[in-house]
């Protein structure tokens, strides 16, 4: 029998029990929140009229039951009067359906990571005013809570990264090192050709490292978001430099194949990157050793977009756990090594972007994220003066 | 002893080969310089060398590979390991393997010299123990 200070302290402290367990809690209040009879808004108003109706056409017949003769000049004002409070329930039931049905699309969006606030739909304020405001606060709040989670996530990304990357540095350093002590011990033997060659390669590599420490500069650096039109092949070989090491650690192979003449897309470079890598490097710890990875970029089927697939021939996701793998906090990975943030952060940021992620699996073949990012026309020459910074969007 | 002491450097960093070659033949040594492990693994198969210094971190083959396939050949090679990653975990795997001394990357040449200095030394020393395994 499990100690029950024991359970408690291992549900606080693992985020993938807390996680199954807040969805067993939403999954048990919705069940009983469906689990009950309908008595819609809209039934009420329908058969509150027919009641009403009912009771006139009894009036009428029990009038006429009785002899008394019904002249139409007075049964008129009466029909006239149940039509018209026929129209105004309708109108008003409509008016009241769509506010509604508005706000559980509003839902949707949030739980994708839209967190757009919501505008006015007519001229006029009503009692769902109020709740707009409310929501509108809300969402404010869960932005702010969002971007803070997507920072911790890409400093755990950026902890990850430089691992490799530090390997990645320390072999054009040791280049530098081996070249900088051999000119100094065998100057004199040299000819004037050896050492130019050697001052020819201790330019190449110091420039080997400033590349690298740049593109992770990129990745790591802090500021405000900016909206700049992008190269999309560019970006996901920029990405795959940066997890290039962790590939060769895990004996993993990564292969790239990009369409080429692909439209422009807008946005921020490193969330951009964010997205990638944390697709890349979900994709090597599933495939493991010997894994493969394939990274595609295309021009996607649906016209206006393009697509990034990462693939990896590791296991295949349960269907059970799909539709929760872009929760926040759910992970499969063991307490410590993952944060089960990945692919949350990466769904806020791309439907931020106004893009779409998706997942197939296929038992035995394998796992497919892809990413389908809206192109632009905007030309990066034009970017300079379209560069803005959009906090809102990041 | 022999008189020159065979070492096979195999690193895919073309620079590492074309630096240390000639600084350990300088001081007697007789050096093969590899870029491609899987053709060092052929080389190991064909010859038996006295010293190996290998990479960890390659396209393919890996220094650990190379390191069991010098190990099958010959107890008596000894095989020192290069890395960039400083990962605890892999210098112990290199050490449990029968590496003899692992480096880690950045290092000066005159660090290689007395690592395969003091291998040499532990080879002397085997040598005059009349060829038995390897101290681990």
């Amino acid at each position: 029998m499990p100690n029950p200070l024991e359970t408690e302290i291992i549900s606080a402290l693992s985020p993938q029990i807390r996680s199954a367990q807040k969805k067993r809690v939403t999954e048990a209040a919705n069940e009983k929140l469906e689990d009950r009879p309908c008595l819609s808004f809209r039934w009420c108003v329908f058969v509150g009229y027919g009641l009403l109706l009912l009771c006139a056409l009894s009036i009428f017949l029990a009038d006429a039951a009785i002899g008394v003769q019904m002249i139409w000049e007075d049964a008129l004002p009466w029909g006239a009067l149940l039509l018209a409070t026929g129209l105004v329930s309708f109108l008003v039931s409509k008016r009241f359906m769509k506010r509604i049905d508005r706000l559980i699309g509003m839902t949707r969006q949030i739980a994708q990571g839209d967190f757009t606030p919501i505008g006015p739909i007519s001229k006029y304020r009503d009692e769902f005013t109020a709740v707009n405001v409310a929501l509108n606060r809300m969402l404010e709040e869960l932005d702010t809570w969002h971007t803070g989670m997507e920072e911790s996530h890409r400093l755990a990304a950026i902890g990850t990264l430089t691992a490799g990357v530090s390997h990645e540095i320390n072999n054009p350093l040791n280049n530098i090192m081996l070249t900088a002590h051999c000119l100094e011990e065998e100057y004199p033997d040299l000819s004037n050709e050896e050492r130019r060659e050697m001052i020819a390669d201790l330019l190449q590599e110091t420039d080997r490292v400033q590349k690298i420490v740049r593109n992770l500069q990129d990745f790591a650096r802090e500021g405000e978001c900016s909206l700049d039109t992008l190269e999309l092949g560019k970006l996901v070989e920029e990405t795959a430099l940066l997890v290039m090491n962790q590939a060769k650690a895990s004996g993993a192979k990564i292969n790239i194949k990009i369409q080429p003449h692909l439209p422009y897309i807008r946005g921020d470079q490193r969330q951009w990157k964010q997205v990638f890598v944390n697709l890349v490097l979900n994709a090597l710890d599933a495939s493991g050793k010997e894994g493969k990875i394939d990274i595609h970029v295309e021009k996607d089927a649906s016209p206006g977009f393009v697509a990034v697939h990462v693939e990896n021939n590791g296991p295949v996701i349960p269907q059970h756990i799909l539709p929760y793998i872009f929760n926040p906090f759910f992970t499969t990975t063991p307490p410590g090594k993952g944060t089960g943030l990945g692919l949350s952060v990466s769904q806020g940021i791309v439907t931020r972007h106004g893009g779409r992620i998706d997942v197939t699996t296929r038992d035995g073949r394998y796992t497919r994220f892809t990413v389908r990012i809206p192109s632009t026309d905007i030309a990066p020459e034009q970017c300079k003066s379209h560069s803005e910074t959009d906090p809102k969007n990041c | 002893m022999k008189d020159t002491l065979k070492v096979l450097l195999v690193d895919d960093e073309k620079m590492v080969g074309d630096r240390l070659k000639p600084a350990l033949t300088k001081v007697g040594y007789s050096v093969e310089a590899l870029m491609d492990p899987q053709k060092a693994l052929r080389r190991i198969d064909e010859n038996e060398f006295d010293i190996i210094v290998t990479d960890i971190m390659m396209e393919d083959v890996d220094g650990i590979q190379i390191l069991e396939a010098a190990m099958k050949k010959s107890h008596r090679t000894r095989v020192i390991v290069i890395t960039g990653y400083a990962n605890v975990n892999l210098a112990r795997e290199a050490m449990d393997k029968g590496a003899f001394d692992v480096i880690e990357k950045p290092f000066r040449p005159g660090d290689l010299r007395n690592v395969i200095a003091n291998a040499a030394k532990a080879l002397d020393i085997q040598g005059e123990m009349g060829h038995q395994s390897p101290p681990n």
